[in-house]
């Protein structure tokens, strides 16, 4: 069981290595944003993964929670991008 | 046991897509496709996880699993949705779209960004093609089936027109201020490469040659060919299925072509390079101010 953890965590570890370096490459704000919206998901994904390693329901909220700002953060980011990709 | 091998195999598979789409979201080109990577398989993975975790919590925790999973499901298209739409009207990656599947058919596949203030026209279905390192300055039109080569240039007040045919502008050519560039069902405009379409031309269904310069206020019409490094004089009028040879001179209403005359080789070529280089300087200077 550990083994079969140590792997799912090593993926999410390289495509959040692979997320982050989109966010630093971007080219464009909106690449980073989506880099980030997923970085955000990915940190989800870890934490369901903690849980079910554990098997402890009490940090579930906490994915709720992570989801969310992660969504208000990617709605909120995209159209501070748009207004300043139009006027600038 | 089987509830944990399950529970693994989800974990395992969601991983694995969330891999997958980590690895899209850096090697795929373009904005448009990006976003696609940054959607589905992060998605599909995060419910494999939630649905592998739900396995291994008690009932009550998993109906919370499935919430997130929800959220999730309702969250990405928006998220996904309002960064396309903000990539659609800032521009951004829409230069290199023609490389993407992704976007609605609203973008001009093959319009490059800096061009989203220049007035294109789709006929029908029919879109210009303008390559990516071409300049249109915002005061030209641009309508129906047009082809404009890489480093080619249009000025201000010029009008190409492919409604009943095709107009064809090889890489480099310049068709410079108040041209007018037409063409009918039964012949196709096709000016070559490095041409110098000079002001207030207008050209209807002729054949340019490379190299050739098209002096200002001068006309070709229906069916004529100018050939290869060719000059038509300032003023002059090529009459309809007139044929002016390679590296020859025609002046005067209606044109004739100048006897003993042979036109030097790359006698324009500055004036090309000039052109060029004014593009690109266009490009990067040119702000409307009012």
């Amino acid at each position: 069981v550990t083994v079969v953890f140590l792997i799912v965590l090593g993926m999410l570890c390289a495509a959040g290595a692979l997320t982050l370096a989109r966010l630093l490459r971007g080219p464009e704000t909106l690449d980073r944003i989506v880099a980030l919206d997923v970085f955000v998901i990915l940190i989800v994904t870890a934490a369901a993964v903690y849980v079910a390693w554990y098997a402890d329901g009490s940090n579930i909220p906490l994915l709720a929670a992570v989801a969310l700002i992660g969504f208000v953060g990617s709605v909120t980011a995209s159209r501070l991008a748009e207004r300043r990709g139009r006027h600038g | 046991v089987i509830r944990d091998v399950v529970s693994a195999v989800l974990l395992l598979a969601g991983a694995a897509l969330c891999l997958l789409g980590a690895v899209g979201l850096v090697r795929l080109p373009d904005l448009p496709s990006r976003i696609q990577a940054a959607t589905k398989p992060q998605t599909l993975g995060l419910l494999l996880v939630l649905a592998g975790t739900a396995l291994r919590v008690e009932l009550e925790s998993a109906v919370t699993l499935v919430l997130v999973g929800l959220f999730q499901v309702i969250t990405a298209p928006v998220i996904s949705q309002l960064v396309g739409r903000s990539a659609y009207r800032t521009g951004t990656g829409a230069g290199t779209c023609s490389s993407s599947t992704n976007w609605p058919t609203r973008c001009r596949t093959t319009v490059p960004h800096k061009l989203r203030d220049v007035p294109l026209y789709a006929l029908g279905d029919v879109e210009p093609e303008i390559h990516p390192d071409a300049y249109v300055h915002p005061d030209a039109v641009v309508i129906g089936n047009v082809t404009i080569g890489a480093e080619a240039s249009v000025w201000p007040s010029a009008v190409l027109r492919g409604d009943d045919g095709r107009i064809e502008v090889g890489p480099r050519t310049s068709v410079q201020d108040g041209s007018i560039i037409h063409c009918t069902s039964r012949e196709p405009t096709i000016i070559g490469a490095e041409v110098t379409v000079g002001h207030n031309v207008h050209i209807e269904g002729a054949t340019i040659g490379d190299g050739a310069l098209v002096s200002s206020g001068s006309v070709v019409l229906n069916g004529a060919t100018v050939g290869a490094g060719a000059i038509v004089a300032a003023g002059a009028v090529v009459s309809p299925g007139v044929e002016i040879p390679p590296r020859r001179m025609a002046l005067g209403v209606p044109a004739r072509v100048r006897e003993g005359y042979e036109v030097p080789e790359g006698v324009y070529a500055h004036a090309v390079e000039s052109y060029i280089k004014r593009g690109k300087r266009f490009r990067a200077e040119l702000r409307r101010i009012a």
